[in-house]
């Protein structure tokens, strides 16, 4: 099993969409700290403080989400855009060796994502401020757990990815189910339902839930979202073992 | 006359490898809706030996190859590897070596690193790579992304990831597809090379003329059911000199799509 990841993570690795992707993550990880720590007093803003160091960890974490769940579609429905899934299953014939390989690499690429954009953010946060000379405490004001808990989302969403991937096999079918269920079906849901706090048992709002430093009413707690966001990957996950033993 | 078959085996005999498999289709059937497209096929490729997969397009050859490598599922019968289906043999790229298409690699990926990807799996080491890089004549090319690949070449490089695991058995659906004379003359001479390694080698073709000069056995196909498979000097013996190519139309002409197994008692 270790071989096939380590396969699994060679294809990823041997393709430019990870150096890319996270290329862009990280020039966006280090960017949005500074711009929350630029526009901070502005307005309504609230200005900077010491607390502000978790805010800024979490203000990537929208675009590494998306971008891990694009690598995951892609080495999974990938397979199937350039019929590599051929040579794969020469390879392994059993799809579900193959697909928990792929669900193992994109879980160590998300946490390797996770790890890297906690360190140029806080970096950049940390540096903005430094500048209004303000106390950095990297182990108060929430700061540990969006940092621990960032890593794990980005795993998630590397699950994810490949589930989806593996369920629609068709890289444009996959991204724009991925899209419109970001942007289309999460925003159409709670308004059908005449229900606004169903956001929060939605993935997206699992994920805020996840994130946020500080309780909100009406949300879930934390551990909840969480709980929650397991669930959807599990299902996703089921539902691509259960059909990824379709013929090729 | 019936030619006997068994003794031209013999003759033709050469040494085999110690790890070649048994391949066995046994009553395989596919069908595609309303489409048979392979219809209780039995036969078994001699071990050690170059055999030829002939038939027309559509006859049945990649859908039969591509139930041995389980990549599609038969309704019924069986193709099995050493009493195995594919999906359990425990290292099968060390066992067959298979090539089905030639665009099956990424386009962005480099030649190596679409084999580099497949050893991995096997355990194989990069040297072993460099190795079938070289023997198929893609060292040069082996850093350059394989969209930039010409036909000729992504065929030279499925080639090279079937032997990636120096198997014993060989299976290779229209590999001379694509390729230039100077292509097929090199392909040629490595199937020959295989074969006089020990190899058994099953290959699929429609250059009939280019397989004759290739093969020892051949079978041949129409409408996804057996003509015949015979040994390629017993075919030729019995049809006093007629070439593969003569052969093939004349049993598909008369026995056609719904043939039984061909009597050779018929053709003579």
């Amino acid at each position: 099993m270790r071989s096939l990841i380590y396969s699994e993570l060679l294809k990823v690795r041997t393709t430019r969409m990870l150096a890319v992707t996270v290329g862009v993550v990280l020039v966006f990880a280090a960017a949005l700290p500074v711009f929350y720590g630029a526009v901070a007093g502005s307005g309504d803003l609230p200005p900077l403080a010491p607390e502000s160091l978790a805010d800024m960890l979490a203000a990537p974490s929208w675009l590494a989400g998306g971008a891990v769940l694009l690598i995951g579609l892609l080495a999974s429905a990938g397979e199937f855009r350039h019929r590599t899934v051929y040579t794969t299953r020469l390879a392994e014939p059993r799809p579900l060796r193959v697909l928990a390989a792929k669900l193992a690499a994109m879980t160590v690429i998300g946490l390797a994502v996770g790890v890297a954009v906690d360190i140029v953010a806080a970096g950049a946060g940390g540096a903005m401020l430094a500048r209004d000379g303000l106390a950095i405490e990297p182990f108060s004001h929430g700061v540990p757990k969006v940092a621990l808990v960032m890593p794990l989302v980005l795993a998630l969403y590397g699950v994810l990815g490949v589930a989806i991937g593996a369920v629609l096999r068709s890289t444009t079918a996959a991204v724009g189910a991925a899209l419109i269920w970001a942007f289309v079906v999460e925003a159409v849901i709670p308004v059908v339902a005449g229900n606004p706090d169903l956001v929060n048992w939605l993935p997206t709002g699992a994920v805020r839930e996840v994130l946020s430093t500080q309780p909100t009413p009406g949300q879930l707690a934390p551990l909840a979202a969480a709980a929650l966001l397991l669930g959807y990957a599990v299902a996703l996950v089921a539902a691509s073992a259960a059909l990824d033993q379709r013929e090729l | 006359m019936v030619h006997n078959f068994e003794e031209s085996r013999e003759i033709a005999a050469i040494p085999t490898r110690e790890d070649i498999v048994q391949i066995e289709l046994n009553g395989l059937t596919k069908r595609y809706g309303s489409v048979m497209a392979v219809e209780d096929l039995t036969f078994s490729p001699a071990p050690g030996r170059v055999t030829g997969f002939v038939g027309a397009n559509g006859a049945g050859k990649s859908t039969t190859m591509r139930m041995l490598l389980g990549l599609t599922r038969p309704d019924s019968g069986t193709a099995t590897i050493d009493g195995k289906v594919y999906a359990e043999l425990r290292d099968p790229l060390r066992s067959i070596g298979a090539m089905v298409d030639a665009n099956v690699f990424h386009p962005r990926r480099s030649g190596r690193n679409a084999l580099r990807v497949l050893a991995r799996v096997a355990q194989i080491p990069d040297r072993r790579v460099d190795q079938v890089l070289a023997l198929v004549g893609l060292s040069d090319a082996a850093r350059r992304r394989v969209g930039g690949y010409s036909m000729g070449m992504r065929q030279r490089l499925a080639l090279a990831a079937a032997l990636l695991g120096d198997p014993g058995t060989i299976v290779l659906d229209e590999p001379a597809n694509g390729l230039d004379p100077h292509g097929v003359h090199w392909l040629r001479g490595l199937i020959r090379e295989l074969a006089s390694e020990g190899r058994t080698v099953f290959v699929s073709s429609h250059l009939l003329a280019e397989l004759a000069q290739t093969i020892d056995d051949v079978v041949i196909i129409a409408g996804g059911r057996l003509v015949t498979h015979e040994p390629m000097a017993g075919l030729l013996a019995c049809t006093n000199g007629a070439s593969l190519e003569e052969i093939f139309l004349d049993l598909t002409r008369t026995v056609g799509a719904a043939s039984s197994h061909y009597d050779m008692e018929e053709l003579t």
